[in-house]
C-alpha cells in the first residue's frame, strides 16, 4: 500500500456514517422551495399586462407624448480615466541561475499560529512530473509590511535545472504588536531552454 | 459532469423535489463525511449538511450550467461547517480515536501492524492545523483535484500544493517518531 493510498484508506475507514440518509431528507425537504406554478415562472407577464394597460390609458385619455421632442444639449462629460497596471512580464531565468524575486503577501491575524518562520516551495515544472523545492528562509529581512493586510518579500531562489514553468509559493507566521499573522503568497518564473 | 446530473440540476433548479433527491442520495455520504472529519462531531456534521443541501437548493439557479455538482456542493458543506465550529468556539471536545473507531471495519486477514500504523496515521491527521487538513482531506476522501481544491478553498493552486507537501511530510515524519519509540520500548 504506497504512503498515498494509506492516508486514503485512514480518512475512509473512520469517516464512515452510519445515520440515515431517509432521516436527514425528512429534515431537509420540507424546507426546500417548492415547485413553480407556470403563471409564476415568467415575471414578464405581469410587466407587458401592465405595459397594455397603461398605453390603453394613455390612448383613451388622449395623453399620448409629444411628436417634437427638444433634446437639451447636455454639456460634455469630464471623462476620468483609471490607470490600470500594465500586467507584469513573466521573470524569466538560465538553469541554476540565481534570481531575485519580489512575493506580495496576504496576511491574515491568527490566535493560535505556529511560532514565526517564513517557508518557501517552488512547485514544477508546470505539467505531469512535479518536483517540489522547500527551503525554510533563515531571516526576515526581506520582508516588509504594506499596509494592514498585505505584506512584500524578496527571495533570492536558485532556478532549477530544468526548463519549465514553476511556481513559488510562500507560506509562514509573522509576529507584529505582539499578534501572530499567518501569511501566503505566489509568483512564478519561467527557466529558460 | 454526467448527462444525469446535469438533467437533475436542470429539474432541481425548476422546483423538482424527486430531482433534489437524487442529487441529495448521490452526495450525502461524501458530504456528512467531509463535515465529520472538519467538525469532528457527528450531530455537527449532519447539521452542516443540512444547511449545506438547503442552501445548494435554493441557491442552484447561481450554479453555472455544465460545471460539476461536486466541487460547488462541496465548498458550501466547507463553509457551512467551519461556520458550525465557530458558532461552537472551543468548547467542542476534540475527536478521539477510541470513539469514532467503532465504525471501522477492517477485514480479518488485515494485518494488526497495518491497523496501527492506519489508527498512527490518523492520530497525526488530527494533529494537523486545518489549513494542511482541509485539504489533505479533500484530495484523499473527496477526491478533488488540486485545482478543485484551490477553487473550494479560495486559494491559490500552488499554495494547496505545497500545503499537500507540508502535510505529507508531517505525517511521514510523525510516523518515522512513533515508529522509532516503539522500536525502543521493545
Amino acid at each position: 500500500m504506497t504512503f498515498d493510498e494509506k492516508i486514503h484508506h485512514a480518512l475512509s475507514q473512520t469517516s464512515q456514517w452510519t445515520g440515515s440518509p431517509d432521516a436527514l431528507w425528512e429534515r431537509i425537504s420540507p424546507q426546500l422551495p417548492s415547485k413553480t406554478p407556470w403563471w409564476k415562472r415568467k415575471p414578464l407577464w405581469a410587466g407587458t399586462l401592465a405595459a397594455a394597460v397603461i398605453l390603453l390609458v394613455l390612448f383613451t385619455q388622449n395623453k399620448l407624448p409629444p411628436t417634437n421632442i427638444e433634446i437639451e444639449q447636455e454639456p460634455p462629460l469630464m471623462r476620468s480615466f483609471m490607470a490600470v497596471d500594465e500586467p507584469l512580464a513573466l521573470m524569466e531565468a538560465a538553469a541554476g541561475e540565481v534570481i531575485n524575486i519580489s512575493v506580495k503577501l496576504r496576511t491574515i491575524m491568527e490566535k493560535d499560529a505556529p511560532s514565526p518562520h517564513i517557508h518557501l516551495f517552488i512547485i514544477g515544472p508546470d505539467g505531469d512530473q512535479e518536483t517540489i523545492l522547500k527551503t525554510e528562509l533563515d531571516n526576515f529581512e526581506n520582508f516588509k509590511w504594506l499596509g494592514e493586510e498585505a505584506a512584500q518579500i524578496s527571495v533570492s531562489v536558485q532556478a532549477p535545472t530544468q526548463p519549465g514553468l514553476y511556481y513559488l509559493s510562500v507560506e509562514g507566521v509573522v509576529e507584529r504588536n505582539g499578534e501572530s499573522f499567518v501569511l501566503t503568497g505566489e509568483s512564478s518564473f519561467l527557466v529558460r531552454e | 459532469m454526467s448527462q444525469d446530473e446535469q438533467t437533475l440540476i436542470e429539474k432541481a433548479k425548476q422546483g423538482d423535489h424527486d430531482s433534489m433527491e437524487a442529487l441529495f442520495r448521490q452526495h450525502v455520504d461524501g458530504a456528512v463525511r467531509l463535515a465529520y472529519l472538519i467538525t469532528k462531531n457527528w450531530a455537527a456534521a449532519e447539521d452542516a449538511v443540512q444547511e449545506g443541501f438547503i442552501q445548494a437548493f435554493r441557491s442552484l439557479h447561481t450554479f453555472q450550467e455544465g460545471k460539476p455538482f461536486k466541487p460547488w456542493f462541496t465548498k458550501i458543506v466547507v463553509n457551512r461547517s467551519k461556520r458550525i465550529m465557530n458558532r461552537w468556539g472551543n468548547t467542542q471536545a476534540p475527536l478521539e480515536w477510541k470513539d469514532i473507531n467503532t465504525h471501522r471495519s477492517f477485514s480479518p486477514e488485515e494485518h494488526t501492524l497495518e491497523k496501527e500504523e492506519l489508527d498512527a496515521l490518523f492520530t497525526a491527521i488530527n494533529a494537523l492545523d486545518d489549513n494542511h487538513r482541509v485539504p489533505l482531506i479533500l484530495k484523499y476522501l473527496t477526491g478533488l483535484s488540486e485545482k478543485e481544491t484551490a477553487e473550494v478553498l479560495g486559494i491559490p493552486v500552488s499554495t494547496v500544493k505545497s500545503r499537500l507537501y507540508t502535510a505529507r511530510q508531517r505525517l511521514m515524519k510523525y510516523l518515522a517518531e512513533e515508529e522509532g519509540s516503539e522500536d525502543s520500548d521493545l
